[in-house]
């Protein structure tokens, strides 16, 4: 998004730029470059219309300051959108012998996150696991960021994350859908004490 | 480029934000009677009623807007570096690893075969990529620099097929 934006302002700056370097050097033909940047015909409207050109300009400038309120937030807003609500699981609705208890049993999203976490750092490999879980709560999407030991084995790590996606979906229910996993390796990192 | 993007668009919208309230703010205070508290409105309405196309202060302007107007082009439509790299590890998805790790790896692995100020470059798409290696080494070490790098890129679980390109410059002189 930010490049695309930055792109658009790249285009109109040098377009602006040109436009004016070419009025200034008499270039256009229905531009004079003796011509004042604030015309007295343009100072005449504002006046002819004054409330409503004070008005317009008031209702330009919030509109422009709620522009650079969104474009600051977007900013501080993380990759994924919000994370997945808590998880609710309602009994089984086949019927049973037994008599099927009332209500159903709630998962806090934040214990979903903590688990998968640990259990990603079981491996001697991971320094840090990072992970989030974002969009609806039984097939959420999932993003994974490991950093790991200076000598861990790329092959291994996977066959781990894949264990541990096999774990978390058997206990919780939960199949997510796996769109990243990024490693960082140090490259100068001291090696783990045991 | 992500971050710098990243801080650039905080910044513009920090800029709109107390731009617009400023614009605002005075034309609410001109509205009710008052003078501007901050903008000096008044000098810039007399030098915009004076200034001229033809003046030297309107054209450098023009021209500094053309010229950052051109370089944000330039930085923004060239070919970025991909954040991270697949691997042929763990299926759907693969393993990725950050691209300055894999930059890393290729440099240590690039000094321990002998290679002095070693730079590696990672370029391409996250799905196809390629590495560039730059150093100074003695042309018969070349071989066993690139036996090296494709060692450390099979460690790395690299695709099999990724480029590798080395660019080896002469030492000063030769150390017995």
């Amino acid at each position: 998004m930010n490049r695309t934006l930055w792109t658009i302002i790249g285009l109109v700056l040098l377009a602006a730029g040109v436009v004016g370097l070419l009025a200034g050097y008499g270039a256009l033909p229905f531009v004079d470059r003796q011509q004042v940047l604030l015309p007295p015909e343009l100072i005449d409207v504002w006046n002819r219309y004054r409330p409503w050109s004070l008005a317009l300009t008031i209702v330009a400038g919030l509109l422009v300051a709620v522009l650079g309120l969104l474009l600051l937030r977007a900013q501080f807003r993380r990759r994924g959108g919000p994370p997945m609500a808590d998880l609710y699981l309602l009994p089984s609705p086949e019927p049973t012998e037994a008599p099927q208890p009332e209500g159903g049993t709630g998962v806090a999203s934040r214990a979903l996150h903590r688990a998968l976490q640990r259990d990603l750092e079981s491996d001697q490999q991971i320094r840090d696991a990072a992970v989030r879980l974002t969009g609806p709560p039984h097939h959420p999407r999932l993003l994974v960021r490991l950093a790991v030991t200076a000598d861990a084995d790329v092959g291994r790590l996977a066959g781990h994350v894949d264990r541990v996606m096999h774990r978390f979906t058997t206990t919780s229910g939960v199949q997510p859908d796996v769109s990243e996993v990024v490693v960082r390796i140090p490259a100068h990192a001291p090696a783990r004490v045991e | 480029m992500r971050t710098t993007n990243r801080i650039l668009s905080a910044l513009l919208g920090l800029v709109l934000l107390v731009a617009g309230l400023a614009v605002a703010i005075e034309a609410a205070l001109i509205a009710w009677g008052g003078r501007p508290a901050v903008v000096p409105a008044d000098r810039w309405y007399a030098s915009l009623r004076e200034l001229r196309l033809a003046d030297g202060p309107f054209l450098v302007t023009a021209a500094i807007t053309a010229l950052v107007g051109l370089l944000l082009l330039i930085l923004q439509l060239r070919p970025w570096p991909p954040e991270r790299v697949q691997t042929s590890a763990g299926e759907s998805p693969p393993l990725s690893i950050a691209r300055r790790s894999v930059e890393h790896r290729v440099e240590l692995a690039a000094a321990r075969a002998g290679v002095e100020h070693p730079a590696s470059a990672v370029r391409g798409k996250p799905g196809r990529w390629r590495v560039r290696l730059r150093g100074v080494a003695w042309p018969d070490q070349r071989d066993a620099v690139l036996a090296a790098v494709r060692a450390e890129l099979d460690r790395l679980y690299a695709p099999p097929d990724t480029p590798v390109s080395i660019i080896l410059r002469r030492p000063a002189r030769r150390v017995a």
